[in-house]
C-alpha cells in the first residue's frame, strides 16, 4: 500500500466538489488513477465522509479529467451529465451495473463531442489555410510570368505605334512641302494637332516604362559594369532627375516645339526658300545646327548617344589660394529694413511739375510710365 | 525692352544687390540634361534700351542656379549640376576663375541662396536630399541639414531672422529650420505634390509661399501651417520659382511651365494682378531687384532673358 497514493487519494476526497459526487464515481476515478482498492478503501476509510448523503448540486468537474481538451460545449454536456448520475445515483445506490452502463454511455458520447468540436475549431482551418497557400502560390508564379511578358508586349507595341506616328507625321509634312497650297494648311495643322496629342499620351506612357527599365538597367549595369559607372552616373542620374522630379508636365514643352518645328516648316514653305532638307528638324540626322527638341535629346541619352555640341571644359579653380577680392561697395540697406511708409518708392522722386526733366534723367530700367502716374495720381488727388 | 540672347537654356536670373544694372544668368546646355554650362553677367546700359554681357563664364556642367554675394560685390556663386558650388569673381578674367569649387554634394546643386541679412553665409540645395550652409571664406560647409526625404528644390532665408531659413523639397513638404538648433523646427505639408520652391515675404516675416507641381502657389502663416492664407491658381502648369517683391508687401512673381510670368496681389479677391506671356518655352527664372523699384528680369529654356519695368510690356521696344 503505498502511502503517497493514499494520502493523494486523501485530499482528493476531502475536496468539498468531491464529497458532491457519487461514491461510484470517486471510486471509479482511484481506480483509473492506478490505486489498488485496498489503498481506496484506505483512503475512504480515512476520509469521514456522507456518501449517503448525494447533493443533487454536485457539479463533478472531476468527471472531464479524463477529456484532456475542454472545449466550451464540454461543460454542460458533463454537468448534464454528472446531472444524470447523481439523479440515478438519488434513486438506487444499488443499481452499479446500469449506472455504470450509463456513465460509460455518456462519457462515450461527449468525448465524441468533444473530438468533433476540436476537429471542427482546431484542425480544418489550419487545412483550408495551408491548402489555401498552395493555390495562391501557383497563381502567382502564372500572374508574375505573364506580368513580365505583357510588360514587354506593351512596350514593344508602343515603340512601334510611335515609330508608325512619326512616319505618318514625316509623310504628312512632306506632303505639305510639296504641295505649297495654303488651303491644305489648316487641315495638315489640325492633323498634325491631333498626332500631337497622341504621341503625347504615348510618349507619357513610354516614358514611366523606360524610366522603370532605366533603372533596372542602371542597377544591372551597376553589377555588370562597375567601371562605367563614372560616365553613366551623369545622365542617368539627371535623366531619373528630371523624369522624375519636377518635370511631371514636359508634355507642354514637346506640343510647343512640336507646333514651333511646324511653324517654321510652314514658314518656309510659304517663303519657297527651297530648303533642301524638307524633314522637320528634330528629324534630321545628328551634326546638324538646329536646336534639338527635349524629347530628342532624351531619346539620343537613352540610345547612349552624346548630344552634339558639348566641350571639354575645365572649370576648376586655376588658383585655389587665390584669395576674395575686396569689397569695393558697402552693402546697402534692404528696402525693408529702411523703416519708411509702404506707399513710397525706393528711389526719391520730387513731385514737382518738371516730370518731363527728370523722366528723361533716368535710365530705361527706371522709366515706369504706370507707376509715375499712379504716384501722381496719389499726390495730386 | 531688350532681350538678351543666351546660346543654352536659361536657367536663373538674379540681380545684382549692389549695382542697380547689373544681373547674372546661369544656363545650360541641352535643357540641363547633359551638356556644359555657363553664366553670364549682364549690364543694362543706361542710355540706349540694351542688355550687354559684361563677362561669361563657361563650366563644364549647367549652372542650375546663381546668387550674389552680399558681402562681396564682385563675387557671386553657380550651383553646378554636376553637384559642385562655384565662386566666381568678375573683377577678375575668365582664365582667374572659378575662385573656388567646393564639391560636396552628392548630385546636382539645384538652389542657392545669399543670407541678405547677416550676409556672409549662404546655402546650396541639391537633389541629395539635403541643404548645406556655407562661407565665403571656408573651403568646406559649416552644416548639412539631411532631413528631406527627396530632392531639395529650393532654400530661402528669412529676411528678418539671421537664422531661419525654409526648404522646399519633393517630399511635398516645406522644412523650416533654425541654424542654431540641429533639425528642423517646423514641417509643413504643404501640397500633394512636389514643391518647386518657396519665399519668404520681405515685410511679414511669418508669411512664407510655395509653388508647387500641382499649379498652384500657397500662402502660409508659420503660426498656423495647417490652413494656408490664401492658394493662389491661374497657372496652367507647375510653377517653378516665386518671389516675394521686396517692394511691396503682397506682391509675388512668380513663373511656370505654362510659359507665363504672372504677378499677383495675394490679398485682394482677384489675386492674379499681371501676366507676361513673352517666353515660348518653360519660363524658369524670374527675379525682382531690390534696388530699382518694379524691375523684373525672368529667363527660360527660350534662351532668352528679359528685363522689363512692371506693368510694361516686356516685349516691347
Amino acid at each position: 500500500m503505498r502511502e503517497e497514493q493514499v494520502q493523494m487519494a486523501v485530499m482528493f476526497l476531502s475536496h468539498p466538489s468531491v464529497k458532491g459526487s457519487p461514491i461510484e464515481s470517486r471510486r471509479s476515478f482511484l481506480e483509473r488513477k492506478g490505486l489498488t482498492s485496498e489503498e481506496i478503501n484506505e483512503a475512504f476509510h480515512r476520509v469521514p465522509d456522507g456518501t449517503s448523503s448525494v447533493t443533487s448540486t454536485g457539479q463533478g468537474v472531476n468527471l472531464n479529467q479524463g477529456v484532456q481538451l475542454q472545449p466550451q460545449g464540454m461543460v454542460p454536456l458533463s454537468t448534464a451529465s454528472t446531472g444524470v448520475a447523481s439523479m440515478l445515483a438519488l434513486s438506487q445506490r444499488s443499481r452499479y451495473s446500469w449506472s455504470h452502463v450509463l456513465f460509460a454511455l455518456a462519457m462515450l458520447g461527449a468525448s465524441g463531442a468533444g473530438t468533433v468540436l476540436l476537429l471542427k475549431k482546431f484542425f480544418l482551418p489550419r487545412l483550408k489555410c495551408w491548402i489555401r497557400n498552395i493555390v495562391f502560390e501557383v497563381e502567382d508564379d502564372t500572374e508574375r510570368n505573364s506580368k513580365a511578358s505583357l510588360c514587354k508586349e506593351s512596350t514593344e507595341a508602343a515603340k512601334v505605334a510611335a515609330a508608325a506616328a512619326v512616319n505618318s507625321a514625316r509623310a504628312s509634312l512632306e506632303i505639305l512641302n510639296s504641295r505649297k497650297d495654303t488651303r491644305y494648311f489648316e487641315a495638315f495643322i489640325r492633323h498634325l494637332d491631333i498626332q500631337a496629342t497622341e504621341l503625347r499620351s504615348m510618349s507619357s506612357a513610354l516614358r514611366k516604362l523606360e524610366v522603370a527599365r532605366e533603372a533596372a538597367l542602371f542597377s544591372y549595369k551597376q553589377r555588370e559594369h562597375p567601371s562605367q559607372l563614372g560616365s553613366e552616373n551623369g545622365p542617368n542620374s539627371k535623366l531619373l532627375g528630371t523624369s522624375v522630379n519636377d518635370w511631371k508636365d514636359p508634355e507642354s514643352s514637346y506640343s510647343s516645339l512640336m507646333k514651333e518645328e511646324v511653324k517654321q516648316n510652314a514658314v518656309s514653305a510659304y517663303d519657297s526658300s527651297a530648303k533642301p532638307s524638307m524633314l522637320p528638324a528634330s528629324m534630321e540626322p545628328s551634326g546638324g545646327q538646329h536646336p534639338k527638341s527635349y524629347m530628342e535629346i532624351l531619346a539620343m541619352i537613352q540610345r547612349g548617344e552624346k548630344p552634339p555640341g558639348i566641350k571639354d571644359i575645365n572649370d576648376s579653380p586655376p588658383n585655389p589660394a587665390q584669395p576674395l577680392p575686396n569689397p569695393r561697395l558697402a552693402p546697402r540697406m534692404k528696402p525693408w529694413e529702411i523703416p519708411q511708409p509702404q506707399n513710397s518708392s525706393s528711389y526719391a522722386l520730387p513731385q514737382d511739375s518738371s516730370q518731363l526733366n527728370i523722366e528723361n534723367a533716368l535710365p530705361w530700367w527706371k522709366r515706369n510710365k504706370l507707376l509715375e502716374q499712379q504716384r501722381l495720381n496719389l499726390t495730386m488727388g | 525692352m531688350p532681350i538678351f540672347k543666351t546660346p543654352f537654356n536659361g536657367y536663373s536670373v538674379k540681380f545684382s544687390p549692389f549695382y542697380e544694372s547689373r544681373l547674372a544668368v546661369g544656363t545650360a546646355q541641352n535643357f540641363g540634361i547633359l551638356g556644359n554650362g555657363r553664366l553670364h553677367v549682364l549690364d543694362l546700359s543706361p542710355t540706349s534700351p540694351a542688355i550687354t554681357e559684361l563677362i561669361a563664364f563657361d563650366t563644364a556642367d549647367g549652372v542650375y542656379d546663381v546668387a550674389w554675394s552680399e558681402s562681396h560685390d564682385s563675387v557671386l556663386v553657380a550651383a553646378i549640376a554636376d553637384g559642385s558650388v562655384k565662386l566666381y569673381d568678375t573683377s577678375l578674367p575668365p582664365q582667374s576663375n572659378p575662385l573656388r569649387s567646393l564639391q560636396e554634394h552628392a548630385r546636382e546643386v539645384h538652389g542657392l541662396d545669399y543670407n541678405p541679412t547677416r550676409r556672409d553665409s549662404f546655402l546650396s540645395a541639391s537633389w541629395d536630399d539635403s541643404v548645406k550652409l556655407w562661407t565665403l571664406d571656408r573651403p568646406t560647409s559649416i552644416r548639412t541639414f539631411r532631413e528631406h526625404a527627396y530632392c531639395v528644390y529650393s532654400v530661402a532665408w528669412n529676411p528678418k531672422h539671421a537664422d531661419v531659413f525654409a526648404s522646399a523639397s519633393g517630399d511635398c513638404s516645406v522644412r523650416i529650420w533654425d541654424v542654431r538648433e540641429p533639425g528642423s523646427t517646423m514641417i509643413i505639408p504643404g501640397h500633394q505634390h512636389e514643391i518647386l520652391a518657396c519665399d519668404w515675404n520681405k515685410y511679414d516675416d511669418c508669411l512664407i509661399a510655395t509653388a508647387s507641381v500641382d499649379k498652384s502657389i500657397k500662402v502660409w502663416d508659420v503660426r498656423n501651417y495647417r490652413v494656408p492664407v490664401t492658394v493662389l491658381n491661374g497657372h496652367g502648369y507647375a510653377v517653378r520659382k516665386i518671389k516675394f517683391s521686396p517692394h511691396r508687401r503682397n506682391l509675388i512673381v512668380s513663373c511656370s511651365y505654362d510659359m507665363t510670368v504672372c504677378l499677383w496681389d495675394f490679398m485682394i479677391e482677384d489675386a492674379l494682378v499681371g501676366r507676361y506671356d513673352h517666353h515660348t518655352e518653360f519660363a524658369v527664372g524670374v527675379d525682382m531687384s531690390v534696388l530699382v523699384e518694379g524691375l523684373m528680369a525672368s529667363t527660360g529654356w527660350d534662351e532668352h532673358v528679359y528685363v522689363w519695368q512692371q506693368g510694361m510690356d516686356p516685349r516691347a521696344a
